[in-house]
């Protein structure tokens, strides 16, 4: 039997990283619930709906990616973004046009921050994509549900990741 | 009037973790406080739900230790219930937790701590990372990182998933486990058993020696301790009794249910974080062995317990507690201990699989929804953490209170943080290692800086603000 975790078998690995319970924040992992029920996905695809955890999982990778064959091709960080806007925009962002401020991995809890994904990118040998949406302000307070303008960039990201790869809808 | 140093991390919700270190006029330290954000309206959104909702919903709270919230809230919904969990169902559920601590515990000191350890708390952030400790310690890195790929996989083999579990359940677990199942799990037990060996020897002789200067200097405070033992005062990281012990060795027991007769909940105006104390020892204070401080986590646990049930831990046990007494206090101890945590989890896994309960087939019994109060206790990696929920005669929940373990250390890591800054910044001069020392410290803790929302955008690293007698910034330091 593979001792390797399912995160670290696939050819491609998609986490939607956020909180849920935050109101907007919740949009990386609403995307990959919209792919799991609309799309067909291949196996060699590894979706995951990460909360908070992802810098976590992405520890794994990172040094697991740089010492032994087990990485994935490709990880696609889905997240929300405040950049001022809250439109509901969709866009890639490159990891190299991330900011640099962010190098100390001072706590599990953060984010995939940009040391991260520089890292997983330049030293493994990982192709790093982030498809992020810019929801504006977080709720500061737990307040689930996504607003109108979220929702429907959820289904507009979802389709774009699977335009991209090719992935059919399934029977609506 | 002095200067203020402000070192910020990266915060989820921006300005609301950050740590603030007030020199005097003369550059030396008067006073250190640390910001930690709490998780807010939880208990509010919770309040209507059925309770049963609540071991899948508290996943939710942190994406770190979910298996120490999905255990803790499982454990209570038995409670509201008024059942015990079927005898297989509690062992698997207890397994979750030792694979889980074990991820944890190889991941908090070969990563997060392990940087500063191997690499030097003066080394810069460029070799002082993961990808640092690769290329100081490659054959080291290999083994750490197939074992962390094995935990990961034996709890999506156990449990379905690693990340939100919900295989916990009231009255038990929601699958039992295959005997094929267990005989695929108890080699890869073993193989973390080995690693856990190696870490303890590794550490001793590798690690530890270099930096006892550091362990008998920074973040140096005197304590209480609290955490859970076995009725018969094992260490237990499940299930028990509380042990409260004083600074002087002396201590009280009292059952999870009756955890508000012994800690208070101090409120101060500077921070959202409570500060938990031990109420039968007076009020709340935060000064360095005040008697109503404690501490909770890893040495904690390994302070309270009267021994260790498993062989390899306990005799680490006995060579600590002759190394630093009992309760020992030095705070960086904390690494040591969550190494000895490492050994027990590791054998207790090993034990468990080759239990042949393990693979029984009644993993849950029926619940029926009833008016009632129930507590539920474990220790999470970072502490003993507490759930106590209320419900209606139709089981939905009615009052929701959680005490979290960064919570119960916010004294000891305030009082740290400010006995570390008080040692290194003296007559106004810091540099890079003053920070990253003082990091240490906070460290020690493992502590939880916020369970809420996140940011992508990476601002706001660790950070030290300078700011002059005119209010204006007249150095920034950051790393």
């Amino acid at each position: 039997m593979d001792t390797l975790p399912a995160f670290c078998r696939a050819r491609v690995v998609i986490l939607g990283v956020g909180n849920m319970l935050f109101g907007d924040d919740g949009f990386g992992p609403e995307v990959v619930d919209s792919l799991t029920r609309h799309y067909h996905i291949p196996d060699d695809i590894y979706l995951m709906d990460v909360g908070t955890g992802a810098r976590k999982l992405l520890f794994t990778i990172i040094v697991g990616a740089s010492l032994v064959p087990a990485r994935p091709e490709e990880i696609i960080i889905v997240d929300a973004v405040d950049w001022g806007q809250g439109n509901g925009k969709v866009f890639e962002i490159p990891v190299e046009s991330l900011p640099v401020t962010k190098v100390d991995d001072f706590s599990l809890h953060q984010v995939p921050t940009s040391n991260m994904l520089r890292e997983l990118q330049d030293e493994c040998g990982v192709t790093v994509t982030v498809v992020a949406c810019d929801v504006g302000v977080i709720p500061q307070e737990i307040a689930p549900g996504l607003s109108p303008a979220i929702a429907h960039a959820v289904i507009a990201a979802s389709k774009q990741i699977a335009d991209r790869f090719g992935w059919p809808p399934t029977a609506p | 009037m002095g200067q203020t140093l402000v070192i910020q991390p990266v915060s989820r919700i921006e300005g609301h973790a950050k740590i603030t270190i007030q020199l005097d006029d003369g550059g030396n330290v008067s006073d250190a406080r640390v910001n930690v954000i709490e998780l807010r309206g939880f208990e509010k959104f919770c309040v209507g739900r059925p309770v049963e909702e609540m071991p899948r919903i508290t996943t939710r709270i942190c994406g770190v230790c979910p298996w120490s919230h999905h255990l803790a809230s499982a454990k209570t919904t038995d409670a509201v219930f008024g059942v015990e969990p079927a005898p297989t169902g509690k062992k698997l559920r207890q397994l979750c937790n030792s694979i889980a601590y074990m991820e944890e515990h190889i991941l908090h000191f070969y990563i997060l701590s392990g940087p500063d350890f191997v690499m030097g708390p003066g080394a810069d952030y460029a070799v002082r990372n993961v990808i640092g400790i690769v290329g100081a310690v490659p054959e080291v890195a290999k083994r750490v990182v197939k074992v962390r790929h094995m935990c990961a996989r034996m709890l999506e083999m156990i449990a379905g998933k690693s990340i939100h579990p919900d295989a916990a359940v009231p009255g038990g677990f929601s699958k039992p486990l295959q005997k094929e199942e267990r005989d695929a799990l108890l080699p890869m037990a073993q193989e973390c058993l080995e690693l856990a060996k190696f870490t303890m020897a590794f550490a001793k002789s590798d690690i530890f020696p270099k930096y006892l200067d550091a362990v008998k200097t920074v973040g140096l405070m005197t304590s209480g301790f609290l955490g859970t033992v076995a009725k018969d005062g094992a260490l237990d990281l499940y299930d028990g009794k509380l042990r409260m012990m004083y600074a002087d060795g002396a201590y009280e027991e009292f059952l999870p249910a009756d955890y508000a007769d012994y800690i208070g909940e101090h409120v101060e105006p500077w921070t959202y974080l409570k500060f938990p104390y031990a109420k039968k020892k007076g009020p709340f204070a935060l000064e360095d062995n005040a008697p109503s401080l404690y501490r909770v986590n890893s040495l904690a646990r390994i302070n309270v317990c009267d021994y260790i049930p498993t062989p390899l831990a306990q005799k680490e046990l006995e060579e600590f507690r002759k190394n630093f007494g009992r309760p020992a206090q030095l705070t960086l101890l904390y690494h040591w201990a969550r190494l000895i945590e490492l050994l027990y989890n590791a054998e207790l896994a090993v034990q468990m699989l080759n239990d042949p309960e393990i693979t029984g087939r009644e993993t849950r019994i029926k619940v029926t929804p009833r008016a009632a109060r129930g507590v539920g206790v474990v220790e999470a990696p970072r502490g003993t953490l507490i759930h106590d929920y209320t419900t209606d005669a139709d089981g939905i929940l009615t009052h929701v209170n959680l005490l979290v373990a960064t919570c119960q250390n916010n004294s000891a890591i305030n009082l740290s943080v400010k006995q570390a800054a008080k040692a290194l910044i003296k007559d106004g001069k810091y540099d890079q290692g003053t920070l990253n020392t003082v990091e240490m410290a906070i460290r020690a803790y493992d502590p939880c800086l916020s369970c809420a929302t996140h940011r992508l955008d990476g601002t706001l690293p660790v950070k030290i603000d300078i700011v002059g007698p005119d209010g204006k910034v007249v150095d920034t330091l950051t790393n």
